[in-house]
């Protein structure tokens, strides 16, 4: 045998080994006898794990065909619709229970005035205020499939923007009906809450939203209509530094407030350089957060940083801080959306009565820009 | 030490099985929605004697579509991860081998984010890709380890090594530079998900895989034996090294890509419970392989109930839970050894 290796773990990894049933030479009887005896105890022990697992893959089995007739028995009526990332749904009509897996879809619901049919909704679902008193399923990425059939929905809805296709393929699978919304642009936000409010029996309250959210743009439109759109930078992520991309709601949203992100990238959520941000040197740095305070933190911890001194709109604390809602493809984006358009272009509103505007714990460095806090009415 | 008996296998697997089923009640047991102890017996017991029909309504729902076959996944997730790790040990002559290590996760890995890419909507598509991906890496790994036509097992593991830096230095410039939204579902997989609930027809693919790869990995279990003193040496005692080598390296890859492909990259199993197995009950192959298959079976189950019922409704993925418990209890068995 060969000198046996220094390794600790390999040593004892090979010190375990016994070679007892070939290192005898001659073959005797009894060895024989032993061999057998081994291949034999090889076949039933393999056996005998076999049966056991094969027991326990049979228990599911049995079951299968029960559960789907009970399934298809179930259903009275469906509507055959294609979602907006191009799946065919038959969803059951009508819908009584509604799951949402996204905080924008749960105040879509709420806005259509379904709150009643929502029987659950993700952790990170914290607008209206009754969202929180539904029964959360997890959050939006890995929800508990458990949680979700026992709330038995009618429909799950999702959205391409934070679920996983994982999460959809594994419902459908367990015979669930999800729709799943993909709004790209502000103007698709709209139609999908128009789609959802006739999917879902509100199509009278859904068709009054979407028309007021369309007057409402199209004032906006009008007052921004010939002033020039400020360049700016809508921060997702500090550190890394991640923006967005020009195929997301939020491009369109900076758009519609008369800004221009400068990054303008095919993926969706690019990690970005300091460099190209500071060669490019937006007039704004744009946040959407419902912790106004920690951005602030962040801004002050930022303007120490080298690299970042150089950064002309931090410098001039030309900052926006918008809430969540402007992250959330919603209703309530438009709120923001304006929010925004005031803060950029205040020349434009200037007819008007002053905003309520919060100032939230203005940095040591003069305050020149006010700050927008989630409590900020709309107009 | 005493010469390996039928009895002894057959005690320590009956041993290990009991475990194996207690771990499974306390599965099912567990979860986001409570069941009482009197219902599950209740209704285990029409399941198991055929009246399905009398099932609660929530029961067929959560226990039979989902818990159940989610906790099966992961006696087979375990199982297999756990010989093919037994086994690259043997045929690598290396305590560290494992699937993970070897870079076939991140092969398989890869294989999901080019399928997410080219046809997101086809349902078999992703495991069938993870299986391309990881059996082209292990052929892959397997060609770069080779040295004058000799498989040679540090080269082999350098290979791997190598290998997996690479294929994940190539997920992560897809992920960066692509623009597709499905590809956030590829940092959950990397850490290995048992949550996505199969098609009955790949349980199935997975159990027959199992068995067939466990069983002629098993044929040459005293050959693996004497395999681990050296291949020459082996080669004197009379075994045929080649074809020994051969079989155990397809099965095992195939254990490694039939677990990967269902449940994402869980780490440690492989090298784990193996070792822990060898420590408890010695490391006669001829019994190591069904201990390490009921071992990761019982561990794979037990971390997924807990990734399941830490912060529920919420998840975690199994392969940070399959980490965390199992780096410090090996640590312990180690360190008791030593004391």
């Amino acid at each position: 045998m060969g000198a046996r290796p220094t390794l600790f773990l390999w040593g004892f990894f090979y010190r375990q080994c016994e070679f007892r049933e070939r290192d005898a030479a001659p073959v005797t009887r009894k060895a024989r006898i032993a061999g057998v005896a081994a291949r034999r105890a090889q076949i039933c022990a393999l056996g005998a794990f076999a049966l056991g697992i094969g027991l326990l893959t049979l228990l599911p089995a049995s079951a299968a065909a029960a559960q789907s007739a009970a399934a298809s028995a179930s259903r009275v009526s469906t509507q055959q619709v294609t979602d907006e990332a191009g799946r065919a749904v038959r969803v059951p009509q009508p819908v009584r229970r509604i799951v949402s897996l996204a905080p924008n879809l749960t105040e879509t619901i709420f806005a259509l005035g379904l709150g009643d049919a929502l029987v659950g909704d993700t952790d990170y679902c914290d607008y209206p205020a009754e969202a929180l008193k539904k029964a959360h399923v997890g959050g939006p990425i890995n929800p508990s499939f458990e949680k979700i059939m026992a709330l038995h929905p009618d429909l799950v809805l999702a959205t391409s923007a934070i679920n996983r296709l994982a999460t959809v393929q594994a419902l459908e699978r367990l015979g669930v009906a999800v729709y799943v919304t993909d709004p790209r642009t502000v103007e698709q936000v709209l139609s999908s809450t128009g789609r959802l409010g006739r999917l879902l029996g509100a199509s009278e309250q859904a068709a009054t939203i979407v028309a007021a959210l369309h007057d409402r743009l199209e004032q906006l439109r009008q007052r921004l209509s010939g002033s020039g759109p400020r360049s700016v930078l809508f921060i997702t992520w500090v550190d890394p530094l991640v923006s967005v991309g020009r195929n997301t709601f939020l491009a369109d949203a900076l758009h519609l407030a008369g800004a221009r992100s400068v990054i303008e990238t095919p993926q969706d959520w690019p990690n970005i350089s300091l460099e190209e941000v500071l060669h490019q040197q937006p007039e704004y740095l744009i946040f959407s957060s419902n912790e106004p305070e920690q951005i602030q933190r962040q801004l002050a911890e930022l303007r120490g940083r080298q690299g970042w001194q150089g950064l002309e709109a931090l410098r001039q604390n030309r900052i926006v801080i918008l809430s969540e809602a402007f992250s959330r493809p919603a209703p309530r984006l438009l709120d923001t959306i304006e929010q925004l358009a005031r803060a950029l272009h205040p020349d434009r509103f200037a007819s008007e009565r002053p905003v309520t505007l919060h100032r939230v714990a203005p940095p040591p460095a003069a305050s020149l820009f006010p700050v927008f806090s989630p409590a900020a009415g709309a107009l | 030490m005493k010469p390996l008996t039928l009895a002894h296998v057959l005690r320590v697997c009956a041993l290990l099985f009991v475990v194996l089923l207690a771990v499974v009640l306390l599965a099912l047991r567990l979860g986001a929605v409570p069941f009482s102890l009197g219902d599950l017996a209740q209704n285990l017991w029409w399941l198991v004697s055929g009246h399905s029909e009398k099932l609660s309504t929530d029961f067929r729902l959560i226990m039979v579509d989902i818990r159940l076959p989610r906790i099966l996944l992961g006696i087979f997730v375990g199982a297999a991860l756990s010989v093919a790790g037994a086994s690259f040990q043997a045929l690598l002559r290396n305590p560290l081998a494992d699937p993970y290590v070897l870079g076939v996760s991140n092969g398989a890995a890869l294989g999901v984010l080019i399928a997410l890419l080219l046809a997101p909507a086809l349902p078999l598509m992703t495991p069938l890709a993870a299986f391309l991906g990881a059996t082209a890496t292990i052929s892959a790994v397997y060609l770069l380890g080779r040295r004058q036509g000799q498989l040679d097992s540090s080269t082999l593991l350098l290979a791997g090594i190598i290998t997996a830096s690479f294929l994940s230095a190539i997920i992560m410039f897809l992920m960066t530079t692509l623009a597709s939204r499905d590809l956030r579902g590829i940092a959950f997989w990397l850490m290995g998900d048992l949550s996505t609930a199969l098609p009955r027809g790949l349980l199935w693919v997975l159990v027959v895989g199992f068995f067939s790869a466990t069983g002629a990995i098993y044929t040459t279990a005293s050959d693996l034996n004497l395999l681990l003193a050296g291949e020459r040496e082996a080669m004197h005692l009379g075994v045929d090294v080649t074809r020994v080598k051969l079989v155990v390296y397809i099965s095992a890859s195939v254990l490694t890509g039939l677990a990967v492909s269902v449940s994402g990259a869980i780490g440690y199993v492989g090298l784990l419970v193996p070792h822990l197995m060898r420590m408890l009950f010695g490391s006669d192959y001829r019994l190591l392989i069904p201990t390490s298959a009921l071992g990761g079976a019982i561990a794979v189950v037990l971390a997924d109930t807990l990734a399941r019922t830490v912060v529920a409704p919420t998840e975690l993925p199994v392969g940070a839970m399959t980490a965390m418990a199992g780096a410090p209890f090996f640590i312990y068995l180690l360190r008791r050894r030593l004391a």
